[in-house]
């Protein structure tokens, strides 16, 4: 059986994952921009050929022109904001703008709206409070994540309400609000295989097996979870940033964080309050 | 010792579950399901009520319908155009066939036109073939479409007919309807009838989920037994006494197969339409066919239990559900990462 993995930071861990559980398959995995060059712009004989003949595409994205022949077990991209509700993906136009991690475009939402309101940087950081998490909306997301999480995945089939009380119950389980551990993509794999190709009473060995699998993103960054959040969900946590490992593994501050993000957003000509989602919320809690 | 009743939902009870309900509320959703998704590739087979429900699904717009032949409008409604198939072992063999693994010794049986039919199928080509030859390419072209759909579904549904059939004493081929009814084979000696046991129905069961999990590894099997009495039965017993004989095996099997196999469901249609709540109006005023009423009953249950429920226009797209604030970006769940620590390929 041959399987091939196209989706898109999770590409690593299902097509380590399905290689552990199944050795006799050949698995294959390639992210979805890199598939998209592949098939396109740069064509990769050796991929061209083993989509065309593979057995099954584990995928996020189904509606891909190039899976148009292929089987395809859909699972869909991993986020959860609840513990990191201030986070954004910062675009301006079709600009991304590169975050103070030095990788992606991952900013805060309370920096950048602080910025485009002219506060000061001491300001800005002082707004990292209870007072204002609460105002923006940040600790009334959980329930509304938790349905949209489980819904997006069962209406693929994928039931992952036990296991997701099972990572609450761990305390933090992301490193990012899109980036999960390790184990997480483990049981998103196992739930997505149940019944089909591993049956109930193997599991726990498959869930041993996937216990080998690496952490491809823990060398990646890290966005806190807000203390004042944390502690809602019963967890501790310090208000630490971190760049990935290709960028030092640098550590910031909540300090350090927000006047390297003001020194970004300064940079930047076009910046509105339209390339930032939730702007108006969060602006009133910041005037209030 | 308290009640062990106690800790039961409503559904465990009659009263709560049926007795009280008007007969269009009861909804035995059943306990082991799983949710049918826009991309599953369904595909269907069995008996003539099997038909309803492929019709059901090829109209639904929230699943896909696995068509692996061209369906013709005066054809059975089924994913290839194999006919009713009333019973497992009939499906079994035609599998084996279709790999390559069994040749039917006789299945061009004339007609007194002078056409023939392929036995097997003797329902789908209403002017049957000028000649033999004719009818096996057809036939040939026919199992390439059953493998493919055998290998190209997600989920199988089968409709489990009845446990009489008609075989051949040579080389036990099963025929869905006994020699003579729609056409003779030349040699009507060589065919008997055999009244199948509980053992070899579970037993086809078990073999036909285990050849559907080599082929294609990750499709679903959803059982349901035909509610449709038998038109007639060759047995010795009264046909309502034959009726029960034969539906009570097959139900039974399918709970032991259940039981047996993980990737094998069971879905009531059978308990709704023979339900005493509807008092026999789902029926039609033969008394076997199904009523519209009694259709739909069934396809209304069978898209709350398999998650058919939400609107067309939703299937494509991530469910958004009622947040608090719009704080967050509808292209979140987009979003490709491009944190320079992303392994980006494997075995490339």
């Amino acid at each position: 059986m041959k399987a091939l993995v196209v989706t898109n930071c999770a590409t690593a861990a299902y097509t380590s994952g399905l290689r552990a559980l199944f050795p006799d398959w050949e698995v294959k995995g390639a992210e979805l921009n890199t598939a998209r060059n592949w098939v396109g712009g740069e064509p990769n004989p050796s991929f061209i050929e083993f989509l065309a003949s593979t057995d099954l595409v584990l995928t996020a994205m189904p509606d891909e022109p190039m899976f148009a022949g292929n089987a395809k077990l859909v699972v869909p991209a991993f986020h959860f904001r609840a513990y990191h509700p201030d986070s954004f993906h910062l675009s301006c136009g079709d600009v991304a703008i590169q975050s103070v991690l030095k990788s992606g475009n991952l900013h805060s939402r309370i920096a950048a709206t602080a910025f485009l309101l002219g506060m000061s940087r001491n300001d800005a950081i002082a707004a990292f409070d209870a007072g204002t998490y609460e105002r923006t909306g940040y600790f009334a997301v959980f329930e509304a994540e938790k349905t949209e999480l489980l819904q997006r995945f069962a209406l693929h089939g994928i039931d992952l309400a036990a296991a997701f009380d099972r990572w609450t119950q761990t305390g933090n389980f992301l490193y990012t609000y899109n980036h999960p551990k390790a184990s997480i993509f483990s049981d998103v794999l196992l739930q997505a295989l149940k019944a089909r190709f591993i049956e109930s009473r193997q599991m726990a060995s498959a869930r041993a097996t996937l216990a080998t699998v690496p952490d491809y993103l823990e060398p990646s960054i890290r966005w806190p979870v807000y203390p004042e959040i944390a502690a809602l969900y019963r967890f501790d946590s310090e208000m630490v940033w971190r760049t990935g490992r290709d960028a030092g593994s640098v550590s910031m501050s909540l300090e350090d964080f927000v006047g390297r993000s003001f020194e970004v957003l300064q940079t930047l000509s076009d910046i509105s309050a339209d390339c930032i989602p939730g702007f108006a919320q969060c602006r009133d809690a910041l005037q209030d | 010792m308290s009640n062990p009743y106690a800790s039961k939902a409503p559904e465990h009870f009659w009263k709560s579950a049926v007795g009280t309900h008007a007969a269009e509320d009861v909804s035995p959703i059943a306990a082991r399901r799983f949710l049918l998704a826009p991309h599953d590739l369904i595909a269907t087979a069995g008996s003539c009520f099997a038909q309803h429900v492929a019709k059901h699904l090829k109209a639904h717009g929230r699943v896909r319908f696995l068509e692996t032949e061209d369906i013709g409008p005066n054809q059975p409604s089924f994913s290839a155009l194999y006919g009713n198939i009333y019973t497992m072992r009939q499906l079994l063999q035609l599998v084996e066939e279709a790999l390559g693994e069994r040749h039917p010794a006789d299945i061009a049986w004339r007609r007194p036109d002078g056409t023939y039919v392929d036995a097997l199928r003797p329902a789908i080509f209403a002017d049957g073939f000028p000649d033999a030859a004719s009818l096996h390419e057809a036939r040939r072209r026919h199992l390439a479409a059953v493998r493919a759909m055998l290998s190209g579904c997600t989920v199988f549904v089968f409709t489990l007919g009845l446990t009489e059939i008609w075989q051949s004493l040579r080389d036990g081929t099963v025929y869905p309807l006994a020699p003579g009814v729609a056409a003779s084979p030349s040699n009507p000696e060589d065919f008997g009838f055999r009244n199948l046991r509980y053992e070899e129905v579970l037993g086809d069961l078990a073999q036909f989920a285990a050849r559907l999990k080599a082929i294609n590894p990750g499709a679903r099997i959803l059982l349901t037994v035909s509610p449709v009495p038998l038109t007639a039965t060759y047995s010795e017993e009264h046909v309502l006494v034959a009726t029960t004989h034969s539906k009570s095996i097959l139900r039974a099997a399918c709970s032991a197969m259940t039981e047996k196999f993980e990737h094998v469901y069971y879905f009531p249609s059978y308990e709704i339409i023979t339900g005493n709540f509807s008092r026999g109006r789902y029926y039609d005023e033969n008394l076997r066919t199904i009523a519209p009423e009694g259709v739909a009953h069934v396809m209304r249950v069978f898209d709350q239990t398999y998650g058919l429920t939400q609107p067309v226009a939703d299937a494509d797209a991530p469910p958004r559900t009622a947040r608090p604030s719009r704080l967050f970006s509808d292209d979140d769940a987009d979003v490709l990462c491009d944190e320079a620590e992303i392994v980006k390929t494997i075995g490339f």
